[in-house]
């Protein structure tokens, strides 16, 4: 029996017991994660998972139950227990699953080399990648270790509408961490890097000088006096900010008024400079998958245009509280998550300032290259992170600054943004090219 | 054999009634789940069973090697817009095996209970000794443990409706408290979880840790302005967290700090004196400096801490414990989750670093034993340094005296959370409850603010502490999440960078 076959008889035994509506969301699959420190191993792990989320209506009442126990007697009672809560659950008329929408086509998401490609040659890259790392500069002087994962897992969603999908993908990380020591400071600089193709991997050399340059960059860091200043955020900083837009236009929690977008749709939220995508199609994406979460086809979605707010994200029950159509956007980490309203991949695209001109007009200023803390409060648009970088002087880049906060209101933030750079990469969910904020409070001495 | 039957088999074996086919039984109240651990062997896995498993994960070499047995029922019910809007329950099994040879860790885990299928992760977790000659395993003898995290109320012996009732009185509580109150939202989630470990070493032990976290989000909205409050509560204990009228408590709680927020300021930017509330204030301490105080990055050499033993590292009204005995706290447990029973740990005595947390593995990198702090998120994870309850002990000043004596500065009541760049001592925290110190009155309230600083520089600023210890329930994440506790008397940080948006 395959896993759509198996998935039809689970609804059957649900809706058997008297679900109204019912669910399955099927999930089985392979990860593997190696770590190495200092040229060897230090863990190595492999999982093989499978487990599945059951939502069970019973009329507008709703509950979930998920299990990696596949039993046929333990599923016969779970599926009892699941229809007896859901007659518990609160009466909501927005709840009920979707219809068949048809699938996007999407490009194959799975690498086959993958399956070729040994554990010794992924050793090896890490440890490759650890070397040139630690071997960067003489300052480098610790190691964090190298990191390499990847997961293949096909997903099978089928509801008692009729929907069903199936699809396999691959994801592939690596990581880097090395520490550079001067004095009695010491400094961690990284580089990370996702992707569903094995090729595509950063090469072990690039990301070596990527970790080793801002371990370098940023030894010796010192807070700087509080004062309003421009702002740089080099790409990876910016993700931060984007991601909290990101987590600000989840429609169900814009409905709820709980978020600080609230009633701005159509609104400037952003300056002209700034326009945000959220697109669940996206060749490669990391965030990408043909049907989202329950099996509603994914989609491109503009949620800034040009500085204007265009649009929510949703998924079916979020859109038919709000009166919406669902976006494609109900999400889960894995099968024993509820699916919710998030980003599939979200970027704010490119703009055509060089990236190593931002910081070229400003006079004094701020490149930020690290941020640490929560950011930005959804609820009421305060964004405040600790930040790491560089002081900026008549447009060079001097003394390295630590243990300084940057804050402000997203939307003031979003809207001085001056110039946006050139080098967006699409590396995780959430991606931003850098750019330039004109001006923010930077808190210190 | 059938997986089934082989369960029955062992179950019949061990003369046992509860094996993992029907723990859905359990769902049904007054129904008891048989999970009396300190009688039946987990999954009714022998003896036999765990020397033959250990022997495989032994057999291409290595030094240690042990077995993590889980079982864990969960349920998470949500509360929103004046209706149950979810009842989730959930059952997670599996065996890990974990391998250790020198520096390097194998690991992997099966949530099949079939033999064949533990024996393949006992070789897969092999594969990182590579000496080829076997290492003999100590035969396991079953050991006894505590009882530091009694239940009085056991929760497999109540029904969903006491459940959903704690729920609606929480937000009843809430919504009534002031019509400013828009949305409440309440999350209800508990574990029954059962684990066993056995080891290399001749160790078997079991532990059952039941766990409640209720927590109550109340919005207040009041035209642009808006405020999200926050309780949480929790216990690793049973359905007594509930008593008396905790849950209106705590739905007030959340319904009180939105709407006195409504009212915020901007927040300062700059330094000043900042007076850390007891409780959840002490999640500073756990971030801003119990995580350099965890072996790995001592072993690493990353952590600030690294080589500081009997050196004065802060200020002397500091003394900072991490404590797993404390019964029923979020933290607590009767043995860690590789088997090592549960302590107390004093790190820092009055400024003076007096030692590190270590687990199995950085224990024997260091030439120490494990402190007790080998945790991991689930059989799905291998375990890693954590903290349990981390908590400063109470000091010599009232808390009336701390107010008094700060001239201008911030009082921080609640926090979001904190983060810690381990490697440069910087952490930053999320203040989500604030308050100005004006004259030394505790004034208005501010929003946005964030605190910046290094651990060390903290700890040596501290310049007075009261005696109001208070605990605070949250959830660490290093890669892995695990609950924990942090803890604190009131205590004033004489200077550190408040980030605000008002410079």
């Amino acid at each position: 029996m395959n896993n759509e076959e198996y998935a039809a008889r689970i609804l059957d035994l649900l809706t058997g017991q008297g679900a109204s509506e019912a669910e399955v969301f099927l999930e089985e699959g392979s990860r593997l994660r190696i770590d190495v420190r200092n040229g060897a191993v230090e863990y190595l792990k492999k999982e093989d998972f499978r487990g599945m989320g059951l939502r069970i209506y019973a009329g507008q009442r709703m509950a979930f139950m998920d299990t990696a126990d596949f039993d046929e007697g333990s599923l016969e009672k779970l599926a009892a227990k699941g229809v007896e809560l859901a007659g518990m659950a609160g009466s909501d008329p927005a709840n009920g699953l979707p219809r068949e929408t048809g699938k996007v086509r999407v490009p194959s998401l799975v690498d086959q080399k993958l399956f070729s490609t040994s554990l010794e040659e992924k050793l090896e890259r890490l440890v490759e990648t650890e070397q040139l790392a630690m071997a960067y500069h003489p300052l480098i002087k610790l190691s964090n270790g190298a990191t390499y994962t990847d997961l293949y897992r096909t997903i099978t969603v089928a509801n008692t509408h009729g929907l069903v999908h199936t699809y396999e993908e691959t994801k592939l990380g690596t990581d880097v961490s090395v520490v550079a020591v001067k004095d009695d400071e010491k400094k961690d600089g990284w580089d990370q890097c996702r992707r569903r193709r094995y090729r595509l991997l950063r090469k072990p050399a690039q990301m070596a000088a990527i970790a080793g340059r801002m371990a370098l960059s940023l030894i010796g860091g010192q807070p700087v006096p509080s004062q309003e200043v421009p702002v740089v955020f080099d790409a990876r900083a910016a993700r931060g900010l984007v991601g909290g837009l990101a987590g600000a236009v989840n429609g169900k929690e814009v409905h709820l008024d709980n978020s600080f977008l609230s009633g701005m749709l159509g609104q400037k939220v952003a300056s002209p400079l700034v326009t945000v995508i959220d697109d669940g199609t996206l060749l490669r994406g990391v965030g990408s998958s043909p049907v989202d979460g329950e099996g509603v086809g994914t989609r491109k979605n503009t949620i800034v245009q040009e500085g204007i707010l265009k649009s929510f994200l949703y998924d079916t029950y979020g859109a038919r509280k709000a009166g919406a159509e669902t976006t494609g956007n109900a999400i889960r980490g894995s099968y024993d998550d509820l699916p919710g309203i998030s980003a599939t991949n979200c970027y704010m695209e490119k703009g055509n300032t060089r990236a190593e001109d931002l910081c070229k007009d400003i006079a004094q200023g701020l490149y930020v290259q690290e941020t640490i803390g929560f950011g930005t409060n959804t609820t009421t648009g305060g964004y405040s992170a600790g930040a790491f970088g560089r002081w900026v002087e008549n447009g060079q880049l001097t003394a390295p600054v630590a243990r300084v906060t940057i804050a402000g209101d997203l939307i003031e933030i979003f809207s001085a943004i001056d110039a946006v750079g050139d080098d967006l990469d699409f590396n995780s969910r959430i991606c931003s090219p850098s750019f330039r904020v004109a001006r923010m409070t930077v808190a210190g001495t | 054999m059938r997986r089934r039957e082989f369960l029955k088999k062992s179950a019949c074996g061990a003369g046992m009634i509860m094996v993992s086919p029907f723990v859905w039984d359990g769902l049904h109240p007054g129904v008891t789940m048989g999970l009396d651990s300190q009688e039946e062997p987990l999954f009714g896995l022998m003896k036999e069973d765990l020397d033959q498993l250990l022997h495989v994960a032994l057999q291409e070499g290595g030094d240690f090697a042990d077995i993590y047995l889980e079982r864990r029922l969960r349920r998470d019910i949500i509360l929103e817009e004046d209706r149950i809007s979810s009842i989730q329950i959930g059952m997670d099994q599996g065996v890990g095996v974990r391998v250790i040879s020198g520096d390097s860790t194998g690991y992997a885990y099966s949530e099949d209970l079939m033999p064949g299928k533990l024996q393949e992760a006992a070789k897969t977790a092999s594969f990182v000794a590579r000496s080829g000659k076997a290492t003999r395993p100590q035969p396991v003898t079953r050991g006894q443990v505590s009882d530091l995290i009694p239940s009085r109320i056991p929760l497999d012996q109540i029904s969903e409706d006491q459940r959903l009732e704690i729920i609606r009185r929480a937000n009843e509580a809430a919504r009534s408290y002031d019509n400013h109150i828009a949305q409440v939202e309440i999350h209800y989630q508990e574990e029954i979880k059962e684990i066993a470990v056995a080891n290399s070493q001749g160790v078997w032990v079991q532990d059952y840790q039941p766990l409640i976290y209720f927590i109550v989000n109340a919005l207040a909205v009041d035209g642009s302005r808006r405020h999200q409050g926050r309780r949480r509560i929790s216990g690793h204990m049973g359905f007594e967290l509930f008593e008396d009228d905790i849950p209106e408590q705590v739905g007030r709680g959340a319904a009180e700090e939105a709407v006195v927020m409504l009212a915020a300021v901007d927040a300062p930017a700059g330094q000043m004196p900042v007076v850390v509330s007891n409780g959840w204030g002490g999640v500073l301490f756990h971030e801003a400096v119990g995580h350099g105080l965890e072996a790995d990055g001592i072993q690493r050499g990353t952590s600030f801490y690294a080589g500081k033993v009997g050196q004065k590292v802060g200020s002397e009204l500091v003394t900072l414990v991490d404590d797993a005995t404390v019964p029923n706290l979020r933290g607590s447990f009767n043995i860690d989750d590789e088997g090592t029973p549960a302590q107390k740990k004093i790190l820092i005595e009055k400024g003076e670093l007096r030692g590190y947390m270590y687990d199995i593995l950085t224990g024997r990198q260091l030439g120490k034993f494990s402190t007790g702090n080998g945790r991991r998120q689930s059989f799905r994870h291998y375990p890693l340094v954590r903290m349990t309850n981390t908590y400063v002990l109470n000091g010599p000043s009232k808390s009336e005296e701390i107010f008094a004596e700060t001239k201008n500065g911030l009082y921080a009541k609640g926090f979001t959370g904190g983060v810690v760049d381990t490697t440069s001592g910087s952490f930053t925290f999320t203040v989500r409850e604030a308050y100005l110190i004006e004259n030394g009155e505790v004034t208005r309230p501010v929003k946005g603010a964030t605190l910046i600083g290094s651990g060390p520089e903290v700890l040596r600023t501290i310049d007075m502490v009261a005696g109001d210890l208070d605990f605070a329930p949250g959830t660490c994440g290093k890669g892995q999440w695990v609950p924990v506790t942090s803890g604190q008397p009131t205590l004033r940080i004489g200077k550190i960078t408040v980030g605000g948006t008002r410079a």
